[in-house]
């Protein structure tokens, strides 16, 4: 029951949030002096007519915008501008799955990493794994991923011809990019871990474990993960968020054809209809994702309240 | 209720050092006492007195580092503990000696429902399985008198009242009917009303089991209402041990005696009441002589040059303590 | 006492705990702070590596360093780096003009039209004068200090040591004056966030009640709001031609907007922080010894909370700058962000990663603009996890 006024709460704040994105966009794209036509060819009037009645722009503003409104709700976000025999929808509904399958792989391997080596940091503190952890863990946060891409291409791709340059579709295409999105966060996720379980292994409960007769390992893992977990579970959200900008970068490095590559290259080419569909999918997509995280939190956490 | 058995612990000459970085602390010197089955021995002093590293170290719990044992032996049931490796500790732990914390707040995990942190010590230390577990946890927690046991059992710690969680930890405490129990100020973060009613509690859970109990305190109420003999410590060394009887009628330490002053009692009106002067010792710097000299009213030259043996007195009624001067006479001056 | 004694002892009181306050905050926060970031030796490294490494940017101009925007696509494309000495030829430029002043001096009321044709080659060369070439017109500042390098230095440049790019260009030059523009973004859009996120912090937690209800559900909608997005799509709007150029007439440039607008993402965590620092401290008795004295809101805000939620905002600024200067190289990246010809870090990767191709890998190309970016956020990242521990107010026993 409070799960579920939890998320019917959050349903309407992402209609609110939606719509606020929806608004901002499209006044910003109406005020291109010119329209969006007005590319490398220059259009006959006529054409420029078809086109402009095709995509609604003769009509009133106020028309216009209730128009797109209509549709967008309908989760119908037009015809793309620049590719022309493509629907928005469709060039999304490509690229989504790619992105997604990049974007989980990324994380999987952010939390895995990040976390492992954050506990056997925080277990065994003070010592030589310890140390080359953390000072894994800071270079990769301060490494931007697109360096680690370029650099790694260089070494493993161009030099030990490990790994093919680009593409999509072989599992020996998306290790090296997953790698370089997850790095970052694997970084962070394992300073997280560590200073959550320090502080969670100096608490009274855990000394209560001990004294139960249970074995380091149950202590850790079962009484002190949870607590540890915590911190890592927070920062989930922005990790998502970052996870996703990531993506932009590396689909591109990498040339794989997934929502973010779409989503710059509509950018790039002014291609409103695509840039607003994707910007919006990835609104829905981050308030999904945190609203998750909200609900992961409070299962682990039964202290907290949902609001 | 003094038995004459067999001592179940014996600690010998224990000595436990601290090492920190503005230098070495000797947070248990030369400490020795027995524990018979089924009396409750109550441990007094104040924080820093070493009372309660006495008691982590007998559950192998000394932080370490920064703490190290460094000498003496304690023996449970034929058994030295100190030399036990960390697999036969877990065998100690829980099972032969169980600890209860100072605060029921922080001492449960709050991550875990009351139960899964009830049935973790039997299925580890009975063989129990789940089902089994459960129904022996329901009825512990039955028996420490939380009601609706079956329902509750599955709620988390927060769910639960101060005192409530209490008897939780003692219901984990007594789950595998522990020889010992180490209770380091139980009563200490709950109401008055509380503590009476769990003091209760232990005191019936004893009888029904025959639990040795060490009852760390700085609550000489607490200890005259419990305890079957007391130790009282200063500055980790043990300066008196006696029956409480014997230690409430006729308290040989000088420190003790400045414990019972400053305790209230029914039987004394508030202008009575007498803290103890000066401040407890810096245990880094430590005074030489009789620690407590500098806070002694009855102190003479010599107790700056020599630190006290221990003394027993009566044969019959045993009673140590660690003072050069025979207080008993000059007291009845007073 | 008269009443007005008792006011005036009790406005000195007053005025006393205040001074009191400041003075406790300022001293022992900043002096224990810094007593403690000085045994931190990770962080102390980090410092003295910025120092450089801005000391470096800021002297740019001076640095014999060749010019980072020549291009000798024919002769010295995609060099490896070298050792091969490598000289401007404005002196020799100089030098011309020189003899052409002289000769117009010389026609000077002898050759009228002589004269006047010298006077305006001379002014022409001005115009075209290598500087401005070679550093794509400067300004005042960074003119003169390219002068007082000409006057230093001469021709001589340090050898293309890291290679040259696809157009011929030095990469050693160009990761410096790189470095100008990263860091600059680092900072102005750092300090951007800072005003916008500890006025919004501080307002709403001292007004507190529905407004800063309100305020705080607003960050609330726009921490779900995906910025970079919206940040890639204004810039590509900014970049259109229809509204780049009127911006530019008026003196606004691309760039600068870009600055503001990370500034204007990077705001939210700070308010936060601050509104809940503001919240704790707006009971203390030296606020109460504040508004008795009659300060007016706005100065109890400005002049008494804020000072003393520096700490914590000094903590989040150590995380933002690195956040910020990794978020503008994304952007640059991209190709959203920083335009040529301007320079900046992330723009250099990206011309580095363009020119990997199987066959050839043009690593100098990525080595050094990545290694500088990595260096630099690196030490800013343990720069930051010291100064977190030398400030962190949990430490502190206040």
């Amino acid at each position: 029951m409070q799960v579920l006024t939890f998320l019917l709460k959050r349903f309407g704040w992402m209609i609110v949030t939606v719509w606020i994105v929806f608004t901002v966009s499209f006044f910003l794209m109406r005020q291109i002096p010119g329209g969006p036509f007005n590319g490398e060819r220059v259009l006959s009037e006529a054409v420029r007519a078809r086109l402009e009645a095709r995509y609604n722009l003769d009509a009133p503003i106020s028309e216009q915008y209730f128009t797109h409104l209509w549709n967008t709700v309908q989760l119908d976000f037009g015809p793309s501008f620049k590719m022309q025999d493509f629907t928005v929808n469709e060039v999304l509904a490509q690229g989504f799955p790619v992105s997604a399958a990049l974007g989980i792989l990324g994380m999987v391997f952010a939390i895995s990493i990040g976390m492992t080596s954050g506990i056997v940091s925080a277990v065994r503190r003070n010592s030589a794994y310890d140390y080359s952890f953390m000072l894994l863990a800071t270079l990769g946060i301060a490494i931007p991923n697109f360096v680690l891409a370029a650099l790694l291409i260089v070494v493993f791709v161009f030099n030990l011809q490990m790994f093919p340059a680009a593409g999509w579709g072989d599992i020996s295409q998306i290790i090296l990019p997953a790698f370089c999105l997850g790095a970052p966060f694997a970084g962070y996720i394992a300073r997280l871990t560590r200073t959550g379980m320090l502080e969670v292994l100096g608490n009274d409960y855990i000394r209560t474990a001990y004294a139960k007769g249970l074995s380091p390992r149950t202590v850790v893992l079962k009484h002190g993960l949870r607590g540890a977990l915590l911190p890592v579970v927070s920062y989930l959200g922005p990790a998502i968020a970052g996870i996703l900008t990531g993506s932009l970068v590396l689909e591109r490095i990498f040339v794989i054809p997934g929502m973010g590559s779409h989503f710059i290259e509509a950018a790039i080419q002014r291609d409103y209809t695509l840039a607003m569909g994707a910007l919006l999918t990835y609104t829905v997509l981050l308030f999904v994702m945190n609203t998750l995280v909200d609900l992961a939190y409070s299962i682990i956490d039964p202290r907290v309240q949902l609001e | 209720m003094l038995s004459s058995d067999k001592p179940i612990l014996q600690v010998q000459d224990l000595q436990v050092e601290f090492h920190t970085d503005s230098g070495v602390v000797q947070a248990v010197n030369r400490v020795s006492f027995d524990l018979y089955p089924g009396e409750t021995l109550g441990i007094v002093g104040e924080s820093g007195s070493g009372k309660s590293v006495t008691n982590l170290t007998m559950m192998g719990l000394t932080p370490q580092p920064p703490g190290k044992v460094v000498g003496g032996s304690v023996m449970y049931d034929g058994q030295e503990l100190l030399s036990l490796n960390q697999k036969q500790w877990q065998q100690v732990r829980g099972k032969k000696i169980a600890m209860i914390f100072q605060d029921p707040m922080t001492a449960l995990n709050p991550f875990l429902t009351v139960e899964e942190q009830l049935v973790e010590v039997t299925i580890l230390h009975m063989g129990l399985n789940r089902t089994e577990a459960s129904q022996h946890a329901v009825d512990l927690l039955r028996r420490v008198g939380i009601p609706g046991a079956e329902k509750r059992i599955r709620d988390y710690p927060h769910q639960f009242s101060g005192g409530m969680r209490q008897r939780v930890m003692i219901a984990m405490a007594i789950s595998c009917q522990p020889d010992i129990l180490i209770a380091d100020e139980p009563t200490t973060a709950l109401d008055v009303t509380i503590q009476a009613q769990i003091l209760e509690l232990m005191k019936s859970m004893q009888e029904e089991f025959g639990t040795a109990i060490i009852f760390i305190t700085h609550d000489l109420g607490v200890v005259a209402n419990i305890c079957d003999r007391v130790m009282v410590m200063y500055a980790g060394r043990k300066v008196e041990l006696s029956t409480t009887m014997n230690i409430f009628r006729q308290p040989r330490h000088p420190y003790t005696v400045g414990l019972l002053n400053s305790a209230p009692r029914w039987d004394q009106g508030e202008d009575d009441l007498q803290a103890i002067d000066g401040q407890p010792p810096d245990l880094l710097d430590l005074p030489p002589g009789c620690a407590f000299h500098p806070r002694c009213p009855f102190v003479e030259d010599d107790c700056l040059q020599e630190i006290p043996e221990l003394v027993s007195l009566d044969r019959e009624m045993p009673h140590q303590h660690a003072c050069l001067r025979d207080i008993t006479t000059v007291k009845e001056d007073v | 006492m008269s009443i007005s004694d008792h006011q005036a002892s009790e406005l000195e009181r007053l005025t006393k705990i205040l001074r009191e306050a400041h003075d406790v905050q300022g001293v022992s926060l900043w002096a224990d702070g810094w007593k403690r970031l000085k045994r931190n030796r990770a962080a102390m490294t980090s410092l003295w590596i910025l120092g450089v490494i801005v000391t470096l940017a800021l002297l740019t101009p001076m640095l014999p360093l060749q010019s980072p925007i020549f291009q000798d696509v024919k002769n010295r494309e995609l060099l490896p780096p070298q050792w091969d000495s490598f000289s401007l030829d404005i002196q020799a430029y100089d030098r011309e003009t020189t003899d052409l002043e002289k000769q117009s001096s010389a026609a000077q009321g002898r050759d009228k039209e002589e004269y006047t044709r010298l006077v305006s080659l001379i002014a022409a060369r001005e115009q075209t004068h290598p500087i401005k070439l070679y550093w794509n017109n400067p300004g005042t500042l960074v003119t003169w200090m390219i002068q007082l390098r000409m006057a230093i230095f001469g021709d001589y440049c340090i050898p293309s040591i890291f290679g040259t790019d696809k157009l011929g260009r030095d990469v050693l030059s160009r990761v410096f004056w790189g470095s100008r523009v990263s860091l600059a973004c680092g900072f102005i859009a750092t300090f951007v966030s800072l005003i916008i996120g500890v006025s919004y912090g501080a307002i709403s937690g001292y007004l507190g009640g529905r407004v800063d209800n309100i305020m705080m559900r607003i960050v609330d909608v726009f921490y779900s709001i995906p910025f970079i997005f919206i940040v890639i799509f204004i810039m590509s709007f900014l970049s259109s031609p229809g509204i780049r150029e009127p911006l530019q007439e008026n003196g606004i440039e691309q760039i600068h907007v870009f600055f503001l607008l990370i500034g204007a993402i990077y705001w939210l965590t700070m308010a936060r922080v601050v509104r809940g620092q503001v919240i704790s401290l707006k009971n203390d008795q030296f606020i109460e010894a504040a508004k008795t004295i009659g300060a007016t809101r706005m100065q109890i805000v400005f002049r008494h909370l804020v000072p003393n939620v520096m700490g914590i905002v000094i903590v989040y600024l150590t995380l933002t700058i690195p956040a910020v200067i990794r978020f503008e190289a994304f952007l640059s990246f991209l190709g959203m962000g920083v335009n040529a010809p301007d320079i900046s870090w992330g723009l250099l990767v990206n011309e580095g990663v363009q020119v990997i191709t199987v066959v050839k890998s043009y690593w100098w190309m990525i080595a050094f603009s990545g290694m500088a970016l990595a260096m630099t956020l690196f030490a800013l990242n343990f720069l930051g996890d010291g100064v977190r521990d030398a400030l962190d107010p949990k430490l502190k026993n206040k």
